[in-house]
This record gives structure tokens, sequence and C-alpha cells, in this order.
């Protein structure tokens, strides 16, 4: 570290890196640049202006496993409005590099490796948007070939720049989140590469958050606000994003302000009506999601003329996150992040860019789905031209009402992609279906009443499914369980097995006995003749199950099958009968060959099984027969109703969410 | 109404109802009880005759 005087008013300076080539005095803002051991002042630039960083010079982290340190910055001013942050960054390593933040996105950028430079043959007014530009073997796009100047700067760089400095560039991105721009500040046009980066990746110490409350740049995050006086009627509005709001709306006489340039001037009237004031959001309010504190900062009605429908997109930030949009439409809401990657288009589909969704997918504790894949693939749905008929607020562009903008949205539940193209820019974002009671939750508010359905929204039982699926099978665990238990403890022994012909009856006396008078006793003998009884058997320790299986060949015909349970020291017995019948066809059946009986309760003793067949009709003639008695069998059949018992409440949500689905999407189709 | 709770509930009480209902054989009994039969029921067939003979055919007589 070296420790010298300004050259120019004598205060302290310090070159604390060999990265650092100048570094700005706080005092008279000259930017000293070290050239050998001599100083330079070539020029000065302005104090940085608020603009709701959460960052700071003194801010440590760590990016690819190497530990960083941010030692100064540069504002910087789009040409067309809307300005950032670049922050110049040392490495552990000794290297720099540059972080963006803009619109609390932050995209970390290192000059390229010596040796791999990749050499720009095509000038600073060549690149087109879209087009695709190969630099060290990534392809990347041309997101925009833009130009930007420097308002203020602070701390060390590894550049000299001083106020208002041109700074033409081209930004380039891919799909999975590399990042590239191009500087063409300089006569020799320097590739910087690198990749969007989460705030919370970089594992940042030291913010500003945690400046002691006297530091020149303290600030606590989402408290503090400046005051704007509008120009138009001296109302006094809160401004609570700095330098980045670049457009006020007076609530009071509907002034739309520039808040680009001082003094700031209004650049609109919006048509006002006051209707934004019964909003479901206020402006200033507070609402807790993703796990951080968001404050609403402003909110418009858009229209699509087409169908003549209106929605409500409400803004709002936070320090660390930057913006966020709530999107309201007929009590659907929907949580809405910019885009910094572009996404793979196609004339139909959209896929999602790496890394986004990352912070917006789990915000619902409940939801159903997990945040989306660099390979998610959104389907086109719908769009058309919309028009901005309200606005109230602060907001980080120029807007007013009127404003108009093609948009386009595609869908994968519960994902909307939407691109939004006007005056020649394109700029996507990525939405996820938030649920009502999330919403009211995070805000603690009342919402209006949600009706008809949205392209997005995942079907409503999709929230009990998840919560009841594990349910289910731990239920179903439980029933699987218990069949193996009582499987295992049951000894399913045969107590009886036999195999016997049932003759058909061939006497031409005893058929006309059966049918005329089945009571007479010619036909009670031969009933009695077709009886079979069989040995004696113990049933210990009932009451125990006992099955009685009866198959039998039957093809065309019926029998009854007569059985008992005979004991014969008390005299009593359990008498049951089964019905048998099976008929077909070439092409149909009904009924079956054979029967089960589950006597479920049968107290311990001693039995006989008697068993009675009673011969119906049958094409084939006599009737094969074969017989066994278990006892000790478990009653499964009791876990079966059990099974369906816990699985019917999910059979009807699948049921529900199918038919959910298919009303949501006849409804697409038919608007 | 707290739907999971109810759901719990619902399932708790099928597999316990299941398992008590399994472990002491209750379930629906086709058979019919048939009382003060002579012991040499096996060797008397016009002593006992099945239920179905004895109600259906025989009037229950």
């Amino acid at each position: 570290m070296t420790r010298t005087n300004c050259p120019s008013c004598g205060a302290l300076v310090l070159f604390s890196s060999q990265a650092t080539l100048a570094t700005i005095c706080g005092s008279c803002r000259s930017v000293v640049r070290q050239v050998g051991a001599s100083l330079l002042v070539d020029a000065k630039v302005s104090a940085v202006v608020e603009d709701a960083s959460p960052l700071c010079v003194g801010t440590t982290g760590r990016y690819d496993s190497r530990a960083f340190q941010l030692v100064g910055r540069l504002q910087v001013k789009h040409a067309q409005g809307g300005f950032w942050n670049e922050w110049a960054v040392v490495f552990d390593d000794g290297r720099w590099g540059w972080l963006g933040e803009a619109m609390g996105a932050l995209t970390m950028y290192e000059p390229e490796p010596a040796g791999q430079r990749t050499p720009i043959t095509q000038g600073f007014g060549d690149f087109i948007p879209g087009e695709v530009v190969e630099i060290g073997q990534v392809r990347f796009r041309v997101r925009e070939a833009g130009r930007a100047i420097v308002t203020g700067g602070e701390g060390e760089l590894p550049c000299a720049a001083g106020q208002g400095w041109s700074l033409p560039f081209v930004d380039l991105a891919t799909h999975r989140g590399e990042a590239a721009t191009i500087d063409f500040s300089d006569d020799t046009p320097e590739v910087y590469v690198g990749r969007v980066v989460d705030f919370e990746d970089l594992a940042f110490a030291g913010l500003r958050e945690s400046l002691p409350a006297d530091h020149p740049m303290a600030r606590v995050a989402n408290a503090a606000c400046d005051t704007v006086n509008c120009p138009s009627c001296g109302g006094g509005l809160e401004r609570r994003t700095g330098a980045q709001a670049e457009s006020l709306h007076c609530p009071y006489c509907g002034a739309a302000i520039d808040l680009t340039k001082s003094p700031f001037t209004v650049f609109a009237k919006n048509d006002w009506s006051g209707s934004l004031a019964n909003t479901t959001f206020k402006i200033g309010q507070k609402g807790q999601l993703e796990g951080v504190e968001w404050v609403v900062l402003g909110m418009l009605e858009r229209r699509l003329p087409r169908w003549d429908i209106a929605w409500m997109e409400t803004l709002v930030h936070n320090d660390r996150r930057g913006y966020r949009w709530l999107v309201e439409f007929q009590g659907h809401y929907t949580w809405v992040e910019h885009l910094n990657s572009v996404p793979l288009a196609k004339v139909t589909e959209v896929m999602v860019p790496a890394g986004a969704g990352r912070e917006i997918a789990p915000l619902d504790s409940e939801g159903t789905t997990r945040r989306p894949t660099v390979d998610t693939t959104l389907t086109f749905r719908e769009g058309g031209s919309s028009v901005v008929t309200k606005v109230a607020g602060e907001f980080y562009w120029k807007i007013k009402a009127g404003d108009t903008a093609e948009l386009k949205d595609f869908v994968k539940p519960p994902w909307v992609m939407s691109s939004e193209e006007s005056e020649g820019e394109r700029s996507w974002s990525l939405g996820r279906y938030l649920h009502r009671d999330d919403v009211a939750r995070a805000f603690g508010v009342e919402l209006p009443g949600r009706w008809g359905t949205v392209p997005h929204q995942p079907p409503p039982q999709d929230r009990w499914l998840k919560k009841l699926w594990w349910r289910w099978l731990l239920a179903v665990s439980a029933v699987v369980l218990g069949v193996i238990v009582t499987a295992a403890t049951s000894k399913r022994e045969i107590v009886v097995s036999d195999s016997f012909i049932v003759p058909a009856p061939t006497d031409p006396a005893v058929l006309q006995i059966l049918k005329s008078d089945p009571g007479s006793p010619i036909a009670d003998a031969y009933l009695d003749s077709l009886v079979r009884w069989y040995p004696a058997f113990e049933v210990p320790s009932g009451p125990q199950a006992l099955e009685v299986l009866v198959g039998t060949n039957l093809n065309g015909g019926w029998m009854i099958a007569h059985g008992s349970l005979y004991d014969e020291e008390k005299g009593v017995a359990l008498d049951f009968q089964e019905d048998i019948s099976y008929y077909a066809g070439p092409d149909w059946s009904e009924g079956s060959t054979a029967a089960s009986v589950i006597l479920p309760s049968v107290d311990t003793g001693k039995y006989s099984f008697r068993f009675e067949p009673i011969f119906g009709e049958h094409a084939g003639g006599d009737i094969a027969v074969t017989l066994s008695v278990s006892r000790d069998v478990p009653l499964h059949r009791w876990y079966g109703l059990a099974f369906f018992i816990v699985t019917m409440p999910l059979v009807w949500l699948v049921i529900a969410r199918i038919a959910f689905i298919a009303r949501r999407d006849k409804q697409e189709e038919e608007e | 109404m707290n739907w999971t709770r109810v759901y719990d509930v619902l399932a708790l009480a099928a597999i316990s109802t299941a398992t008590v209902g399994a472990l002491r054989g209750v379930w629906t009994d086709p058979s019919e009880r048939v009382e003060n039969l002579p012991k040499d029921a096996r060797n008397n067939p016009a002593a006992y005759r099945s239920h179905y003979r004895h109600v259906i055919i025989h009037g229950g007589k």
C-alpha cells in the first residue's frame, strides 16, 4: 500500500494495490494517476450520488474461490438514461476486474488473460443486437451496443477516467449466464468476460449497512429516502432509490417528473383520475418475500386494447435483490424478475437462461415446483400491444401514461416469461405464479376476489397433493406393513384338501322329483348321497379366520356349494353357501368358476367340515370340484379397505387437477 | 379447514381400524349358526341337513 499526497490539494490518497492505476482524491475529486514514480492529475470526477446500493468501497467477498475487495467505483450513465455502478475489484491473486451493478443485478467481469485476448476486428458501430460474436470459443449474442458517460467516482481504479468520459460499449451474453463486454473507450477495444452472479453467491462482508451511522456512505437498507418537491404543484414526494429512480409521478397533480437531470422537470402530465389511490398495495408499503423485505415504489396499470383487459404492475425494491414486479390480474398474482441473461428464443418457444428464477422460485413455502432449469422450455401463449393507462410512484426509467409496448408471453406453469419490445429495445422477464395466500401474508393485506384462470396458474390441487403425497406414502407403508405382519403371523394351514366329481343327475325319476318335490325323501336321499364329511380338525387359539376355497371346471353352468363347520361336542354348526356360476361366449364371460368364503371369527374348538354340492346345470355334464379349507388365514381385506380410504382423496385430487388443466387450457384457447 | 389434518385423522383411523379388525377377526360373517344338533349328526343325515335345505327346501321345518 502506498500513501501519498494528492498533487492537486495535498490530501492523503492511497494506492493499495499494484492493480491500482489511479485513485480519486476524496477532497478535491482529482483523478490522481501513478506513472512510475510520478503522480499526475489528468481529470476530476464528481462524487457519487446516492443510489441505494448495498455495496461500498471496502466491501469484501469471494468469487470463484478467490477473495476480492471493492476498491473503487465509477458511476456511469447510459446515453438513453439510467445509470449503474462499475465497482473496481481487486482479487487476492493480484488480478482485477469490474463488478457491474445495474438495477440490483450483478455481473462480474475480468479482462481476458494475456495471450488469450480475442482480437476485435469490427468497429463499434458494426455490432447489431442479436448477432453472434465468438469470444474465447464461447458464442455470445450482442445484447446492446450503447454509450455511457462517467458521472461520478470514488476510491481506486484500474484505469484513469474522468468526469464525462465517454464509454462506448458492446454488451454480450449467453443463454447460460456468461457475459462479456467490449470496451471501445480506447483506440484498441478491450474485452472483459465473466458471468451474471447472485448477491448471495459472492459472500459479501463489510457491506454498507455495516458502516457506522455517522459514516458519509452509511445507509440503512430500505429505510432511507429523500424528498423531492413536485415541480408542478410543489407537493413533497418521497424518493426511495436515490439516483436509480429516473421518474417520479406526483400523486397530487399527476405530473411525471424527470429525475435524471437537475433541476427536476415535468416531462409529461398523466391523465390523472386518482383511481390508483385504491390499489391493493400502497407506495411505501413493505412486504416479506424471498426472505427479504421489499418496499413498494410505484405501480402502473397496463391495458391490452385488443382484448380490453387491464392489469396492475406494482414495482418493489430491495437493496440487495434490486427490483421485482408484482403483477395482479383478476385476483391472480405473479412475482416477476427482470432478466439480465438472454433467453434462447424461437418463434413459439423460449428457454429459461441460466440462473433465472433462482430467487423467485422457492418463495412459495407451500409451492409445487422447483426452480426452472436452464433448459426449461416455455411455450408462446399470447401477445399484443399494451398501453400504460395509469402510473404512480417512482420508476427506474422514464415512464408515462400512454407508453406502448409489444408483449409476448411464454408459459409453462407456474412460470411465465415475457418479452417487452419498445422503441427497438427488447427486455425479458421471468414470472412465477404466486398463491394469493402468500401475497396476503407477505404484505399483510386483504386481497380482492379472484376469478377465472391465467395461463401460468398451476393447478390449485398441487398444493394439497404436495402436502398429502408423503402422508399417503406413509399411510400406504403402514398398510403394507400391516399386510406383511399379519401374513407373517398367520399360519394359513390347510386342514381340508380334496378333489372330486359332482355327477350330473341322470335318473329321470330323480330329476322329476327334484323339480316337482325337492323336499321329498327321495330328493333328500339323493342330496344326502352327495354330502362329504371330512376328518375333524382343531382350531386352537381362536377366534381365527378360516377360508374355504372352491374351484370348479364350470363352463356354461352353475352349482351351489354348501359348507358347514360342525362342532360335534357343542352340537353347533356354522353353515354357509355360495353360488358358483360361469357362462362365456366368444367375446364375453360372466361369473367365476371359483369361490372363496371367509369365516372371519371361528372360536377355539374341534370341527368337522361338511360339504354339500347342489348340481344346478352344466353344459359339460359332471362338475369337477377342488376344495380346500385353511385355518388361521390373514384378513387382508381390512388393509384393502384402509388402502382405498387413504387413496381416494388423492385420486379425487388428481381427477380435479386434470379437470382444472383442461378448463384452464380451454379458456385460453377460447380467448 | 385444515384438510391435511383431516387427512391425517382419516388415515390414522383407517389404519388403526384395519389393524384392530384384522387382529380380532372382525368382518362380515356369511355363516348361519345352527344349534342343538345331535352329536351324531355326521352319521344321521336326516338330523342335520344344510341350512339351505333346511330353510329353502323344507321351509324351515
